[in-house]
């Protein structure tokens, strides 16, 4: 009988050890929703971290539109599935008051959080609690096609020695592409462009023509235009823009996902647009460019307002690893090394202090991000910052797309300001 | 002479006669030319399109000219990429792989449905029947977020289950099916049934037989609708294991830029396999949309 105890007692203890040793061995498995374009250097990030931590972190991708609407669906309806996602910033406080996004509040201490722009900290946090971090910025330049304004006889130095301290203004850009279309294209018959938005009618880069005329994004309480749109600032904004549609040097018709190619086909002068642009320069082997700080507009040289804003990464509030998962956006978005290597890997805008310092000194940093980063710390002006960001977005690409269409601008206005006030109804009641 | 006079005015009438016939006849081939070119023109384009550079493309589109169209250098890059980097043959399978497994048994409980709603007198028929028709007029995506709920609680997400089984049951082809069904004479099914058959043999041997027309049409639409399908196999499909067309075209779409001649290139290919399809069974398609739109 004693054998007996004595052999279920060894099997006994031979159970516990083997399932405590299988406990130990059980690896956490994190899920992230992110975009396909960003699958390379993503996937050498998460097997940097797996080999650091030994968690695993599995890439779920989709195209930057489809991120959006399944975050929508499955993050909306509760979804285990997932522990991590990447957010567009002005998004934060839309899913935070939602209750989409897991409070990160108590993995960040202050000195964490010291490292990171204060814009893009501010602009995660909601109701005093911090939702994401940032795992990139932007911020915007103004490219040029050198040999096209060559061909046209504009001498590039105004241009070329443009400094944040000296900006060409708007009014200037306008000028020397009017006068360079009227040598390359004097009948438009070949379809040049003077200059023009990367994403012409969206909020993100058309409001900085307001924005850098004193204009406001939207009110204090986040619901209203009233008082936003109906100012000197818009008004002023919108009618200029109209005028340069009406007399041929911005485009009308182009979309967003078309216009940096009239930029390759050398069918466009001046283009703002992102800082990551030379990327796609590269692999569209078109050399014959420069660029140059956003202008301002003449008597508005102290007002720049360039757009800012990035990806940022958020926990889900339904995910089962939430501590795993706040520890990898930490260090995703908050350490040294991951952020170096990040950018090493796809060259967009760190916020990392340490390294933003020391790209601004390294003399090899190219000119584009050099502008990036000192935009991003001296002129950077948030988007709106609303839990009705969506039915702001809507509202105010409207508001871009009919002025470009040559809409009344004092109508369009108006109408702006009741549709957004209807449309956030929901959110006041 | 008189005669002669008679037939010579007669030839040169029949001479007109046969030279405005051939006018119209022109006329009418060149009105029909002009129609098919116009038709054809975005499927050109985007054919032309897929074999140039993006670069190329913008850059020929003004003024119009013959490289508007045609390509100054022809490269089958953007097919290359669709192909191999974005895994277009996976993606294809996966899609014929839903296909096939939902083509028959859509058909077979949809027509079975149909069969009941036709044959059956039960009470509540007319309200049921209502119902179904109702739930094919209301928008997919406004059923998409409780639909998803459900195939997560079932487990399904991120399985072929949850792209094949949701689409089976449908109102439409209730409808159509229904609606041929009516046609059938109703002396058939009784004279079948006084000879003994059951109501099995009834559907199996007498309805499906001559039927044939509203299944393949039934059969294309399910092929059609799940080819197109797009926001529900993209909440369900996580894996690219298991993603379908359109799905793995998307990705073509990125923050700052498009890859277009990519994207024409992967609509391309992903128009050939459903016209191939269509071309042949185009008759019955059209025999099975027109049934039971005229009674006599």
């Amino acid at each position: 009988m004693k054998k007996l105890l004595s052999l279920a007692l060894v099997v006994m203890m031979l159970f516990g050890a083997v399932s405590f040793a299988s406990a130990e061995k059980e690896e956490v498995t994190l899920v992230i929703i992110s975009q396909a374009a960003w699958n390379d250097q993503m996937t050498e990030m998460v097997d940097l971290y797996y080999q650091e931590t030994g968690v695993r972190v599995v890439l779920e991708n989709y195209s930057f539109n489809d991120m959006l609407n399944t975050i929508e669906v499955k993050i909306g309806t509760g979804s285990e599935d997932y522990d991590i996602l990447m957010v567009d910033i002005p998004l934060v406080s839309s899913y935070a008051r939602r209750g989409m996004l897991a409070d990160l509040t108590p993995y960040f201490t202050e000195e964490d959080l010291a490292m990171l722009p204060s814009a893009a900290v501010t602009a995660s946090t909601y109701e005093g609690k911090l939702y994401a971090s940032p795992i990139c910025n932007s911020s915007q330049v103004m490219y040029f096609n050198t040999m096209l304004l060559e061909q046209a006889g504009v001498d590039l130095s105004e241009l070329q020695n443009a400094t944040a301290d000296n900006r060409v203004t708007w009014e200037r850009v306008a000028e020397i592409a009017e006068n360079a279309l009227q040598v390359l294209d004097p009948d438009h018959s070949l379809g040049i462009i003077g200059m023009d938005f990367q994403q012409v009618d969206r909020v993100y880069q058309m409001n900085q023509l307001p924005n850098s005329l004193g204009g406001l994004q939207v009110d204090e309480t986040g619901f209203s235009l009233d008082g936003v749109l109906n100012t000197d600032a818009w008004k002023t904004a919108l009618t200029w823009y109209q005028d340069m549609v009406k007399k041929g040097i911005c485009s009308r018709g182009i979309t967003a996902s078309e216009l940096p190619n009239y930029f390759y086909s050398d069918k466009l002068l001046f283009m703002i647009a992102t800082n990551e642009m030379p990327a796609n320069f590269v692999k569209k082997e078109m050399d014959h460019w420069d660029c140059m700080p956003s202008p301002c507009f003449e008597g508005y040289e102290d007002k720049v307002a360039t757009p800012t804003g990035s990806w940022h990464l958020g926990v889900s509030a339904y995910s089962k690893h939430e501590d795993e998962a706040a520890a990898f956006v930490k260090w995703m978005t908050c350490t040294e090394e991951a952020t170096e290597k990040f950018y090493e890997l796809r060259g967009m805008l760190p916020v990392y202090a340490t390294l933003l310092e020391k790209l601004a000194a390294d003399e090899n940093t190219p000119k584009n991000m050099k502008i990036a980063i000192s935009e991003s710390q001296n002129t950077a002006y948030p988007r709106a910052l609303t839990p009705a960001f969506n039915e702001y977005s809507s509202v105010i690409n409207a508001v871009w797309s009919d002025t470009r269409n040559g809409e009344d601008v004092d109508e369009t206005i108006e109408w702006a300001i009741e549709e957004f006030e209807a449309q956030t109804l929901k959110y006041k009641n | 002479m008189k005669t002669a006079n008679l037939s010579a005015s007669a030839a040169r009438l029949h001479r007109k006669a046969m030279r405005k016939k051939y006018l119209v006849r022109a006329l009418h081939y060149f009105v029909m030319l002009l129609v098919a070119l116009i038709t054809m023109f975005p499927l050109l384009w985007s054919f032309f399109a897929s074999m140039r550079s993006d670069v190329e493309l913008y850059k020929y589109a003004l003024p119009f000219s013959w490289h508007t169209i045609f390509p100054v250098e022809y490269t089958f890059e953007s097919y290359r990429v669709v192909l191999t980097e974005l895994g277009f043959p996976r993606a294809a399978f996966n899609t014929l792989l839903v296909i096939a497994i939902q083509i028959p048994f859509a058909c077979l409980i949809n027509s079975i449905a149909a069969f009941a709603f036709t044959t059956f007198d039960f009470k509540g028929k007319n309200a049921l029947f209502a119902f179904f028709v109702v739930s094919f007029m209301i928008p997919g995506e406004a059923v998409t977020m409780p639909l998803y709920q459900m195939v997560n609680k079932f487990g399904w997400v991120d399985t072929r289950w949850a792209l094949i089984v949701p689409g089976i049951a449908s109102g439409l082809q209730l409808f159509l099916f229904r609606q041929f069904f009516a046609d059938v004479p109703s002396a058939l099914i009784e004279s079948a049934r006084i000879d003994g058959a059951s109501w099995t043999q009834v559907f199996f041997k007498i309805m499906v037989p001559m039927c044939v027309p509203i299944y393949i049409t039934a059969a294309l639409m399910i092929f059609m609708g799940e080819w197109n399908s797009y926001m529900w196999p993209l909440l369900v499909a996580r894996r690219e294991k298991i993603r379908t067309v359109q799905i793995m075209l998307a990705v073509v779409k990125m923050e700052h830029i498009t890859l277009w001649s990519c994207m024409y290139a992967g609509a391309v290919l992903s128009v050939l396999i459903p016209v191939a399809l269509f071309l042949p069974l185009q008759k019955y398609y059209v025999e099975g949309i027109t049934a039971g739109a005229v009674k006599g």
